[in-house]
């Protein structure tokens, strides 16, 4: 589960671009919950994710995984416990190695990595046959360079690599903006097949209001730094995009006035 | 496995290579290298060239001369010493000390003189100043360290500090400033140094003398000697005297020199080559110092520096610098 | 050209190949311009010169050797990681220190090894002459080197460096720690350079502090040209590149030393270096553009 309780993050303090990128952001996520979050540009959805997985620290606050509190810790120490997917699949794989080499790194994620080779004849065989679950021919260019896919086909690479090792958690970050509509799609049903098999406990922060409201189980809206808005179970089936406004103006006493977040 | 493109580049450079001529049965080589080019090394080249046409050696008649620089590179160095012991020449002459230890190193056959190294013994050169029983001998720089200070002595009559700037990366100044640390306190005085590992850090070297010395003395360093215009601006300004090692040095604004003329000292080097290339052998021919040395002085300098040379000194030397 | 003088060409270019895997794990590896190889080569042929000098087994002075380069890297790596210096800053500032180091550790600019026992004599056998013995002496620590090399940079560990270099941001995701990856990369990188010293020390002659200056060009020159030589981001293929690449461009140096005949002069030796390197780096553009005309 993944827990964060009053953080706040304010970027060059005391100038005039300071900037509070989060003012008491509170989120407890139960295990193996699927929750959808969204937001405006300079909401914090991105800094939050960034916070939780280590990338940033944070100036207050606690954050916790699976109730160890890890808001000191550097981001390595945490990947045990919290994979990630990255928005730009160039950022989520190393280029100069191959396939296999880049699902070995993921393999090897929270273990001690010592003078074995790297990647095993028997684990060979594993990648082959979840690689070839995603229907692209990937099961058969274990030692292509993984710079030469595309990025759809690295970010389907990105997903699998996420789930092959046990860790509980799981942050995507806004893993489908950067593909174009067939292949976010693809991404995105391949996304919830992993996420129910594996039952990880999953935060995906997306721009698409639609993205935000199709796949999950609760969704949560923020607003400068904190959230706003809080949907799960019943109330969250019956809602759409208008509704999603009309709830968001009613807590916010103000108009909604990002155009991506409304017509993504 | 992509093809390798080196086939054409080996083929050109091997063609190249093959290319070059081979020398005549009768003809007498001699391979000359020097660390770097540098006005007294390349002295000491010109004197060598000199002393072996004067007995009859001369270039494109019977004698196969080549000459290669290290450009200050000892990996350079190190391939040139193959290069020559690879020609078996008749004799191999190298000049400083990188050099002739990268070829005393490659060789213990092919006859080496060296020249213008300061202590052949430290430099493992030659185990001793005595016949080497070996294929190498040479001619040293060393100067008599008594008689430089004699003449610092002379210039500067209650000098009991001596300052010295000096490139600590440099053998040949590291063994001076070592003998001067040993003989100054019999003398009476005492050494404070200053180091410059590059020639732009001659100038900030001597100025930290300042208030602390009463003359400053360099060597042949080569640091000191590409930099000497720096020390002089700083020997005039805080009007310290300056002593200098080298005859040149003189003329840029030291005012005095006992020094070696380093074209002598290459035509003393190739007299030795001349034994060697008549049968001599080099482990027979004992290591050699210079033999001359003169005395150079610039009462103009000492003036600028705050100093008065006795008419006596300047009597006595060899060249007055106006 | 001479046997002894090509040779002579292996010989140095053997060792510089040493040099030439360091900076292909630094530069290329650890995407990490490193310029503290110009000190630990030197470092290198100090420690193990001094030590032979005054009578120790010339294999500890040369693991001796090998040590020190390592300690430089490290602290090279400390610098950027803990520190958070700027990587090519703090390869400098330890090239820097380095200078007075070597200094202290040699006692002087210069240590001798003319008569000493080496690496090299105690190897010597009696049939083949020192000339040819050396270059097959350093053929085989190469190829150990080599193939050790390859081994590490396909374990997890090794794995983990070259993600390191590769992308650290996803490294980290991966439960990588990179700042120890980086500071091990270094520590390797450096300790092959300084080995490089030690055995060049005792080739050459001893140990001089001037014998540091250049390395990293040269290193870069040798990885440049062997990837131009053999181009493959396969490990097993990079490092034979990289070891090619020193040779064929220690041979150029030979090759340019002997073209005298041409009226070529002494100062033109790194001019015609220059030109040599250029021609490596542009055949292999020509046939390509040929090749393409063709089809």
């Amino acid at each position: 589960m993944l827990s964060a309780q009053d953080l706040f993050i304010t970027f060059n303090p005391g100038t005039p671009i300071e900037t509070r990128a989060l003012r008491g952001m509170s989120l407890e996520i139960p295990a193996g919950q699927f929750v959808t979050v969204i937001g405006s540009n300079g909401a914090g959805k991105s800094t939050f994710l960034n916070a939780i997985s280590g990338d940033i620290g944070v100036d207050t606050g606690r954050i916790a995984i699976d109730g160890l509190d890890v808001t000191r810790s550097p981001v390595w120490e945490r990947a045990e416990r919290v994979s990630r997917v990255f928005q730009d699949p160039m950022a989520g794989t190393c280029e100069d190695l191959t396939i296999e080499e880049n699902m070995a790194l993921a393999q090897q994620r929270g273990t001690r990595r010592g003078l074995r080779g790297a990647v095993k004849q028997a684990e060979r065989a594993m990648y082959r046959e979840r690689l070839s679950t995603l229907g692209l021919g990937l099961e058969n260019r274990l030692t292509d360079r993984i710079g030469l896919l595309s990025g759809g086909q690295r970010q389907a690479v990105s997903l699998l690599m996420a789930a092959l090792q046990p860790s509980r958690s799981l942050l995507l970050d806004e893993h489908t903006a950067a593909r174009d509509p067939r292949t976010a799609d693809f991404v995105l049903q391949l996304t919830a097949r992993i996420v129910q098999e594996n039952k990880l406990t999953t935060m995906m922060v997306t721009h698409s209001m639609r993205q935000a409201l199709d796949v999950g189980e609760r969704t949560v809206m923020l607003h400068q730094g904190q959230v706003v808005l809080d949907v799960s179970g019943e109330e969250r089936a019956r809602l759409d995009v208008p509704d999603l406004l009309k709830m968001f103006e009613k807590v916010r006493g103000e108009k909604l006035a990002d155009d991506a977040l409304l017509l993504g | 496995m992509k093809s390798l493109s080196w086939a054409p580049l080996g083929a050109f450079a091997l063609a190249m290579a093959a290319l070059a001529p081979v020398a005549h049965a009768q003809q007498k080589s001699v391979a000359v290298t020097a660390i770097v080019e540098h006005p007294a090394l390349d002295s000491v080249r010109d004197g060598v060239q000199a002393a072996l046409k004067e007995a009859g050696y001369e270039s494109g008649k019977n004698l196969k001369w080549q000459y290669q620089s290290a450009q200050g590179n000892t990996g350079t160095a190190a391939q040139i010493a193959r290069k020559f012991v690879g020609d078996k020449p008749d004799a191999i002459v190298a000049i400083a000390t990188p050099s002739a230890q990268a070829v005393v190193a490659a060789t213990k056959t092919v006859p080496v003189v060296f020249s213008a190294v300061t202590d052949p013994v430290a430099a493992k050169l030659v185990p001793n100043w005595e016949p080497s029983k070996t294929n190498v001998t040479g001619v040293s720089d060393l100067l008599a360290l008594d008689k430089q200070m004699d003449l610092v002595k002379q210039v500067v009559p209650n000098a009991k500090r001596v300052g010295m700037v000096y490139n600590p990366g440099e053998a040949n100044s590291v063994v001076v400033v070592k003998e001067l640390e040993k003989l100054l306190p019999k003398l009476g005085m005492t050494l404070v140094e200053a180091a410059a590992p590059r020639s732009v850090d001659v100038s900030s070297a001597a100025r930290s003398l300042i208030g602390k010395v009463d003359v400053i003395y360099t060597n042949t360093d080569n640091n000191v000697v590409s930099a000497y215009e720096s020390l002089v601006k700083v020997g005039q300004d805080a009007k310290i005297p300056l002593v200098a090692s080298d005859t040149d040095s003189v003329k840029r604004g030291a005012i005095a020199a006992l020094g070696i003329n380093y074209r002598d000292l290459g035509e003393q080097t190739g007299r030795m080559v001349v034994r060697i290339l008549k049968g001599e052998k080099p482990g027979d021919i004992r290591p050699e110092l210079s033999t001359k040395m003169e005395l150079f002085v610039n009462p103009g300098a000492a003036e600028k520096q705050g100093v008065k040379l006795s008419d006596a000194l300047i009597k006595s030397a060899a060249q007055v610098v106006q | 050209m001479s046997l002894f003088s090509l040779l002579g060409a292996v010989e140095i270019g053997l060792i510089f190949s040493l040099v030439a895997l360091g900076v292909y794990i630094s530069f290329r590896l650890l995407r990490f311009p490193d310029l503290t190889v110009d000190g630990s080569f030197p470092l290198g042929g100090a420690v193990c010169a001094i030590l032979i000098s005054t009578g120790t087994n010339p294999w500890l002075a040369t693991l001796a050797a090998t040590a020190a380069g390592a300690v430089a890297g490290l602290l090279t790596g400390w610098l950027n990681v803990r520190l958070k210096i700027m990587d090519l800053l703090a390869s400098i500032l330890m090239m820097i220190a380095l200078y007075s180091v070597n200094l202290r550790i040699m006692g002087g600019p210069n240590v001798p090894l003319i008569n000493d026992t080496t690496l090299f004599t105690l190897l010597q056998p009696e049939s083949i002459p020192d000339y040819v013995a050396r270059p097959m002496v350093l053929f085989v620590i190469v190829v150990l080197a080599k193939v050790a090399l390859d081994w590490f940079f396909a374990t997890e560990r090794g794995l983990a460096i070259r993600a390191t270099g590769s992308n650290a941001r996803m490294a980290r995701a991966q439960g990588i720690n990179t700042g120890a990856m980086v500071l091990l990369g270094m520590a390797i990188s450096n300790a092959l350079v300084g080995l490089a010293g030690a055995l060049f020390a005792q080739t050459q002659g001893g140990s001089d502090i001037s014998m540091g200056i250049g390395t990293i060009v040269i290193g870069l020159a040798a990885v440049i040209v062997g990837e131009s030589i053999l181009p493959s981001r396969r490990i097993v293929y990079a490092t034979l590149a990289v070891v090619v690449g020193a040779i064929v461009y220690r041979f150029f140096i030979a090759a340019a030393l002997n073209s005298d005949f041409i009226g070529l002069k002494a100062q033109d030796l790194n001019l015609v270096t220059a030109v040599l390197v250029t021609v490596a780096l542009v055949i292999p553009q020509l046939k390509r553009k040929l090749g393409s005309r063709k089809a």
